[in-house]
C-alpha cells in the first residue's frame, strides 16, 4: 500500500452526550445511544481539547444529543479558549438559560447555532416529538440579544420543506444574521424513518425557487447557505474533503470516527480515545486509514475523472444502500447501484404518503 | 480607489472591522493565517493576510491602502484592493463600522 501524506485535522466535533429532551424523526444520533453513565468524564474531555490543540484543530463544535445537558460544559468551553480552539455550540436551545449564556460567553464560547423545526409549533411539535416551541424561541431571542455571533439551523424534509418561505420570514424577522438550512441526511433515526422524511422533487422544486429569490432580495440582511439531500442531489457529494482529511469526531463514549455517520460502517472497528491517543488514530487507526487517497476504489470510482474531487461519495452511503463501503456512492449515476436511490426517490413522488409509520427515538 | 464599492455604502474613510465572530488565527504548524468564523474555516493566501491583518476597527480603507502601497509598487493594487474588500464584506468576513466615517 502506498503510503498517503496525511494533513493535520482542523475541526474537532465533540459530542458530549446523547442525552437530549427532543426526538426528532431526523436525528443522526445512533439508534443506540450511549448512557449517561457511560459519558466521559470532564478530565477526559479536557484531555481530549489538549490533544486536539497539539494536532493542530484550530476549531471544536460541541455537539450532542443537547450538549446542555452535560454538567461540565463550561468547563470544556474554557479549555477549548485555553488552547485557542474556535467554539461553536449546537444546539437545540432547550435548557439555555440567561444565566447560562452568560456562563459560556464569559467562559470564552465563540458562537452559537440553535435549531428550530418548523415556523409553526404544531409542525413543530410532530417532528420534535413535543412541543417545544416556544422554548427555542426564547431562547433564540436570548441569544440574539448578546454579543455572540448566532446562526439559525433548520432541517428540512417532507413536513416542513414547503414551509421555506415562512423560515426565511422568520429568521429576518428575528434579525438572524446566518441562516443554514440542510436537508435530513439518512443516518441514524433518520434512517429508519427515511421513507417518510424524503422529499418529493416537485417539493424540491419549488422550495428551491423560494429560496433563490429570497436569499437575493435578503442578500444584505442574511446570510444564507443550503445544503442539499445526498438523495436529491445529482452528482455524489464529495465527503468533507476527503475520508479522515480535516475533521475528527469524538463520540459520547470516546470512540474516533471521521465523520459523523461513519458509525453506521459495521465492517471498520473504530478507535476509543480512551485506548488510543488523537494522534495515533488520526495517523496510525486502520479506520481512518481505510479510505484516505484512491487506492482503495472499486471501478467505476477507480478510473474516473472526478475520483480526486468527489472521493467516490460518501463512504457511509454506500456502506448503507450497497453493503460494502468501498463501492461508488449510489447516489452516483455511474454507480452500478444507483437505481437503488432512484426507487427511493420515486416513492417520495408518488402522491400518497407514506404509511409506515414514524419512529421517534425514545430517550 | 472606492471603484466598484459605489453599490454599498462604503467611501474611503470608512473604518473596517471584523464582523462578530470572525477572527484571525496565526498557524505556526501549517505556517499560514486561518480565519475562524462560524462553522469555517479559511486558509488564507499572504496577500489576503496582509489586508486583513490591518483590519481592526481602527483603520480606514484609504489608511489601508496607503499602508499596502508603501510595501509595494504595485499599480494593480487600487483595484486588487477594492476587490478583495468587496468580497470579503460580501462573505461577512468583516464589516463596516457604523457611525465610522470620519469627517
Ligand atoms: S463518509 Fe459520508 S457522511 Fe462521512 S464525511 Fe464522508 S461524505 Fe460525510
Ligand atoms: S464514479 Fe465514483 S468518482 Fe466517478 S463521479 Fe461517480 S462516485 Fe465520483
Amino acid at each position: 500500500m502506498t503510503v498517503i501524506a496525511k494533513q493535520r485535522p482542523f475541526t474537532i466535533t465533540m459530542e458530549l452526550t446523547h442525552r437530549c429532551p427532543l426526538q426528532c424523526l431526523y436525528c443522526s444520533n445512533p439508534m443506540e445511544l450511549i448512557s449517561k453513565e457511560n459519558e466521559l468524564s470532564l478530565d477526559h474531555w479536557i484531555s481530549i481539547v489538549d490533544q486536539a490543540a497539539d494536532l493542530s484543530i484550530v476549531q471544536a463544535n460541541l455537539t450532542g444529543g443537547e450538549p446542555l445537558a452535560y454538567p461540565r460544559l463550561t468547563s470544556v468551553v474554557a479549555q477549548l479558549k485555553k488552547r485557542d480552539i474556535y467554539s461553536n455550540l449546537i444546539t437545540s436551545g432547550i435548557g439555555l438559560t440567561e444565566k447560562v449564556l452568560e456562563e459560556l460567553v464569559s467562559c470564552g464560547l465563540e458562537s452559537i447555532q440553535i435549531s428550530l423545526q418548523s415556523a409553526n409549533a404544531s409542525t413543530a411539535e410532530l417532528i420534535a416529538g413535543w412541543n417545544a416551541q416556544a422554548q427555542k424561541m426564547s431562547s433564540l431571542n436570548l441569544a440574539l440579544r448578546q454579543k455572540i455571533p448566532v446562526s439559525l439551523n433548520v432541517v428540512l424534509h417532507k413536513y416542513n420543506i414547503d414551509e421555506v418561505g415562512e423560515i426565511i420570514d422568520l429568521a429576518a424577522e428575528l434579525n438572524v444574521k446566518r441562516l443554514e438550512l440542510a436537508n435530513t441526511q439518512f443516518y441514524g433515526f433518520a434512517l429508519a424513518n427515511r421513507e417518510n422524511l424524503l422529499p418529493s422533487e416537485k417539493q424540491m422544486e419549488n422550495a428551491v425557487a423560494v429560496y433563490d429569490l429570497k436569499k437575493k432580495q435578503l442578500a444584505a440582511k442574511i446570510q444564507m447557505s443550503w445544503i442539499i439531500g445526498d438523495y436529491l442531489e445529482r452528482s455524489p457529494k464529495p465527503c468533507m474533503g476527503g475520508w479522515a482529511n480535516q475533521h475528527i469526531v469524538v463520540s459520547a463514549d470516546g470512540t474516533a470516527y471521521p465523520c459523523l455517520a461513519a458509525g453506521a460502517i459495521k465492517t471498520l472497528s473504530f478507535p476509543s480515545t480512551k485506548e488510543k491517543s488523537l494522534q495515533w488514530i488520526w495517523e496510525e487507526s486502520p479506520a481512518f486509514n481505510a479510505f484516505r487517497g484512491t487506492d482503495w476504489m472499486l471501478e467505476p470510482c477507480r478510473s474516473c475523472e472526478f475520483r480526486e474531487k468527489d472521493f467516490g461519495g460518501c463512504r457511509c452511503q454506500a456502506f448503507l444502500l450497497t453493503g460494502d463501503a468501498a463501492q461508488a456512492d449510489p447516489v452516483c449515476k455511474l454507480s452500478p447501484h444507483h437505481q437503488l436511490v432512484e426507487e427511493k426517490i420515486k416513492k417520495a413522488n408518488a402522491p400518497l404518503a407514506s404509511t409506515k409509520e414514524l419512529i421517534y427515538r425514545l430517550n | 480607489m472606492t471603484d466598484g464599492l459605489e453599490n454599498i455604502n462604503i467611501v474611503k474613510e470608512s473604518v473596517l472591522q471584523f464582523t462578530p465572530g470572525v477572527r484571525l488565527k496565526d498557524d505556526e504548524e501549517r505556517q499560514c493565517k486561518l480565519l475562524l468564523m462560524p462553522e469555517c474555516i479559511v486558509k488564507l493566501n499572504r496577500s489576503a493576510s496582509e489586508v486583513l491583518e490591518l483590519v481592526d476597527g481602527q483603520r480606514t480603507i484609504e489608511m489601508i491602502y496607503s499602508e499596502l502601497a508603501a510595501r509595494y509598487e504595485d499599480d494593480t493594487l487600487h483595484r486588487d484592493l477594492a476587490e478583495f474588500i468587496m468580497d470579503a464584506l460580501s462573505r461577512g468576513w468583516i464589516e463596516v463600522k457604523s457611525e465610522s466615517i470620519q469627517t
